[in-house]
């Protein structure tokens, strides 16, 4: 029997192998490495139709890819950082009266592109900082994301591993209104609506304060969002990206942060995410 | 310059449309005239050609979003100037270029060294671009243009220097060489190696309505086919013999046979008709001439290039290849290139097809040429009429110049990536970029109607400003014996230009005898005021009716215009009138430095090691070497290819001629060079060399010998 940390390599493996398996050109091109830093900041972290944190936080990521032709490897991590101190009321994830570092977490993933279509399969851990409150969990996560012209179409299934059970799907649709067809910084303007249903998918509360993932099944959120995003090179390889966007969110936190006895409660929400990161390794546009 | 970043960004919001709000960078241009004629009795010629081709990193003029930035050359750019004297001492310079575009700028900065040096003014200086989609752009005295006419913005006033001084030397040296001459001007009709791209809108045209060129959708005969040139020869006076000097001709073709995702400098179709006619001549009189085309009523006329290879679309949106991270952002959508095989199936294609096009013009050239040596005479009287005109407001056009949003798509067979994008900026504006449809928007009363302004009022307010386009047109006609040539800015449609003609004529009827052979209108001359459909045309909103800047009357003012001057120019021996020359203004926009400058110090480079690869049916030299800004420009070849033979070794080909592409990546002081050559389909496999040449054409460095052959 493989232990719990070795069947999670097997997870990681699969899913890389199947896509390695597809049926693409074999390209002679050399491997390219790159990496990527973001940091960004929103006015709150809302995750799955969750309130994980009502203050407002710091995200940061980093991320490493190999890519050989059409195919490409990468691994990364991801962070929350809440920088006051939590309350009652900002339904936080760390202990209250704390502040600093509440999640982090590690994927791993494989990824192939065929002409407009870009696959991907992947293992994600999510690690709570509150031990024994949030319990870590392992999904394995499969999306498809395909341009067809100014639309963008894409969706992200994702499979409890461990920690908890169920899948959750996010599909997404894009409409880009502007995209800069002029030298100079990569500039897009678009508009996406997106949803997340969870099936049977259930994160089990924390024991400390009842806090919970989602329960049950059915849609969980439901987000319109206008976003620009720039990415403008500093060199031929550097580039630095920002990414704002304008949402409205409409969520059904099932979860029992909001309510202590669990109920149901529905919210609409602006949300203003800000990113700002930089990325290595990307070739300057022509 | 902060400022300029900050307008980028701008830009590239409002797309296709630079922001220049409040900094206009104006910049008054000299209004320099010409001397007064001195009769020598003589018909007198000159003719001289300069090599323009500068350092690769600039970008493309003509196609807008697709112009990409220049990587290296493909074959040489070039100024031609004929230098022409009547008896009388009437003098003009006929002066083509291998550019997008003319700007005014250019023109009166040209002419006011010319008018000191030789005393040619604006008003006799006929300066016009050949059109090729594949020139250098940044040189424009309209800031709209300058950020717009190529992907890479920016107005850089080293380029304006670099081609003034080029073209001054072209005239001064044709004018300093004028010596007797003959003359003879001819026309010949060449039908199947153009067609009208914009059908639909000809048709609308009442004189075309039930025609069986509509009819049977005949589009390679809705085009205007004549072939005009004024062949020139030397007259030894003391012999009466002659020799041939060379010639200036004028035919109706777009310049975009290549493809628009080519990144080389090349000077398209006209190029090669103009080496093909030259090597004709050369070969067939044992005199090295110098020939010069000068595009014709273009506005609706595409070379015959159609359908090409479906490897030749528009970078189509997708995903840069960022991280597609599992939490985080979403990746960037961005316009993604063609593949590399794609891209170049899609050149070798099109190279192929333009070849045989330029082929076919250049024999009727050639016969056309051949017919006129036994008509040179050296009566070829000449008179020039010259005038500026102010556009905003005057005769029938609009107050406001506006681009419309059927022209942001591209013409048919010169798509650009935005073809088709309706409501740009959804919900906000509408603003269908493609031909038609959407792009019409009937509002009576308004003077642009039915012409929907692209992300108006965006355009006009903000984006374009005060300043932002084009407000004078300057006019030349010209009469060389049987011929009248009218140069404007503009790019007439087949039946506007018919109709420009048709006015000309009647204006002429009533005022002289004189019934010119044929009325020769030259397009894109001294400025550039983008395109001139008839009121008609211009109902449906396609590429060229969308780019009528000044609204429905644009046709007709030209009309007007080219007729009144009709009625100025002299009967009998009258001199032509006096030149005058309005003074104008260029507004440029703010510069930024876009030429690469020169190393301060040129590096010991040593001895150049030349690696000779041969794939897929290319052969590819390969080396380290001068930087571009060192090398170039250049008049000589910087290197060839030469095929040894068992009795010796004959040059194969020499860089610039159109078959070799030669690539250069800068480093600080010294660049990478690829010089690819594609073997002739033709060709057995043979035995080949590369030779780096220097300036006097000898070889400095020779690659090893390789066996390639043509797949
Ligand atoms: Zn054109």
């Amino acid at each position: 029997m493989l232990t719990s940390t070795g069947k999670r390599w097997v997870l990681l493996f699969l899913p890389i192998a199947g896509v390695a398996h597809l049926p693409i050109h074999a390209q002679s091109s050399p491997a390219r490495l790159s990496y990527v830093l973001n940091a960004a900041g929103t006015n709150g972290y809302h995750w799955r139709g969750i309130w994980r944190s009502r203050a407002p936080v710091i995200q940061w990521d980093g991320a490493a890819a190999v890519t050989v032709g059409h195919l490409s490897l990468a691994a990364g991590s991801w962070a929350n950082l809440e920088p006051r101190s939590a309350r009652a009321g900002h339904l936080s994830d760390l202990p209250l009266g704390t502040s600093g570092l509440s999640e982090w977490d590690l994927w791993a993933q494989g990824s192939a592109r065929m002409r407009n279509i870009t696959l991907t399969m992947g293992v994600l851990q999510s690690r709570y900082r509150r031990r024994g409150n949030d319990p870590e969990v392992t999904e394995a996560y499969g999306s498809v994301r395909v341009q067809a012209g100014r639309w963008g179409l894409g969706g992200t299934a994702w499979t409890a591993l461990d920690g908890a059970d169920g899948t959750f799907i996010e599909p997404a649709v894009t409409f880009y209104h502007f995209v800069n067809p002029l030298a100079g910084p990569a500039l897009a303007l678009s508009s996406t609506l997106r949803a997340g249903f969870q099936l049977g998918h259930r994160i089990p509360p924390g024991t400390a304060s009842r806090t919970p993932g989602p329960l049950g099944t059915g849609l969980t959120h439901a987000t319109l969002s206008t976003q620009l995003g720039v990415m403008h090179w500093l060199s031929r390889r550097i580039a630095l990206t920002a990414r704002s966007s304008v949402a409205v969110q409409w969520r059904e936190d099932r979860a029992t942060r909001l309510r202590g006895d669990g109920t149901r409660g529905a919210h609409l929400r602006f949300w203003f995410p800000l990113q700002l990161g930089l990325s290595l390794g990307q070739e300057a546009r022509p | 310059m902060k400022r300029l970043r900050g307008h980028r960004l701008f830009i590239a919001i409002g797309g296709f449309l630079i922001a220049g709000c409040g900094s206009w960078h104006a910049q008054l241009l000299p209004s320099p005239t010409s001397a007064a004629p001195a009769a020598t009795g003589w018909l007198r010629a000159g003719m001289h050609r300069v090599d323009i081709t500068p350092p690769p990193g600039l970008g493309l003029g003509g196609s807008g979003p697709e112009g990409r930035r220049s990587t290296g050359y493909r074959t040489r750019l070039y100024i031609q100037a004929l230098v022409l004297e009547d008896a009388t001492g009437e003098r003009i310079a006929l002066v083509t270029t291998d550019l997008a575009h003319v700007s005014t700028n250019l023109h009166r900065l040209t002419a006011e060294r010319l008018a000191r040096s030789v005393g040619i003014g604006a008003d006799r200086l006929i300066m016009s671009a050949t059109h090729t989609h594949s020139g250098p752009a940044h040189f424009y005295a309209e800031r709209q243009y300058n950020a717009s006419v190529s992907r890479v913005g920016g107005y850089d006033p080293r380029i304006v220097d670099f081609l003034v001084e080029r073209f001054t030397e072209a005239v001064e040296v044709a004018a300093r060489d004028l010596q007797p001459a003959t003359a003879a001007t001819g026309t010949i009709p060449i039908i199947g190696e153009t067609y009208n791209r914009s059908l639909q809108p000809f048709c609308q045209n009442p004189e075309h309505a039930g025609s069986s060129v509509c009819s049977n959708a005949d589009r390679a005969k809705a085009v205007d086919s004549v072939f005009a040139m004024v062949r020139v020869d030397r007259l030894d006076t003391l012999t009466n013999m002659t020799r041939p000097l060379g010639s200036y001709s004028v035919f109706a073709i777009h310049g975009t046979g290549i493809p628009s995702l080519n990144t080389l400098y090349d000077g398209d179709i006209p190029f090669r008709v103009v080496r093909a006619l030259t090597r004709k001549v050369d070969s067939a009189t044992g005199y090295a001439t110098i020939h010069a085309l000068a595009n014709g009523t273009e506005g609706d006329v595409a070379p015959a290039v159609e359908p090409r290879d479906p490897s030749c679309r528009p970078p189509r949106l997708g995903l840069r290849n960022t991280i597609l991270t599992p939490k985080g952002q979403p990746g960037i959508v961005d316009f993604l290139e063609p593949p590399p095989a794609d891209r170049r199936r899609c050149l070798d294609t099109a190279l192929e097809t333009i070849d045989l096009i330029a082929q076919h013009i250049a024999d009727s050239a050639m016969q056309l040429y051949t017919r006129l040596g036994r008509r040179l005479t050296t009566r070829v009287p000449m008179r020039r009429v010259f005038r500026t005109a102010w556009l905003p407001g005057t005769g029938g056009l609009c107050n406001t110049p506006i681009l419309g949003s059927g022209a942001a798509g591209g013409a048919e067979g010169a798509e650009t990536r935005v073809r088709g994008w309706d409501w740009l900026f959804w919900p906000l504006l509408r603003g269908g970029i493609g031909e038609g449809g959407p792009a019409v928007d009937p509002q009576p009363g308004q003077c642009h109607s039915p012409k929907r302004g692209l992300v108006e009022p965006l355009q006009s307010k903000l984006v374009v400003g005060e300043h932002g386009f084009p407000e004078i047109a300057q006019f030349t006609l010209v009469r060389v014996g049987d011929v009248l040539f009218a140069a404007t800015p503009g790019e007439i449609t087949t039946t506007a230009g018919d109709r420009v003609r048709a006015a000309m004529r009647a204006a002429l009827r009533l005022h002289s005898t004189w019934n010119p052979q044929v009325i020769a209108v030259i397009s894109l001359a001294n400025g550039f005021i983008q395109y001139v459909p008839t009121r008609e045309e211009y109902g449906l909103q396609h590429y060229e009716g969308g780019s009528a800047l000044y609204g429905p009357g644009t046709a007709q003012f030209f009309s007007d215009r080219l007729s009144e001057m009709v009625l100025e120019l002299p009967t009998g021996g009258a001199p032509s009138p006096a030149g005058l020359v309005a003074p104008i203004t260029a507004y440029p926009g703010p510069p930024t430095s876009l030429l690469p400058t020169p190393p301060i110090r040129v590096p010991a480079i040593g001895a150049l090691a030349i690696t000779l690869l041969c794939r897929d049916g290319r052969l590819t030299a390969e080396w380290t070497d001068l930087a571009p800004t060192t090398l170039f420009p250049r008049a000589g070849p910087l290197g060839r290819f030469v095929e040894t033979t068992a009795t010796g070794s004959l040059t194969a080909a020499t860089d610039g001629d159109g078959s070799v592409e030669v690539e250069a990546k800068s480093g600080s002081t010294t660049a990478a060079w690829t010089a690819s050559w594609r073997l002739p389909a033709s060709g057995l496999s043979g035995e080949y060399r590369f030779e780096r040449l220097d300036q006097g054409g000898t070889a400095i460095a020779v690659s090893t010998t390789r066996l390639c052959t043509r797949r």
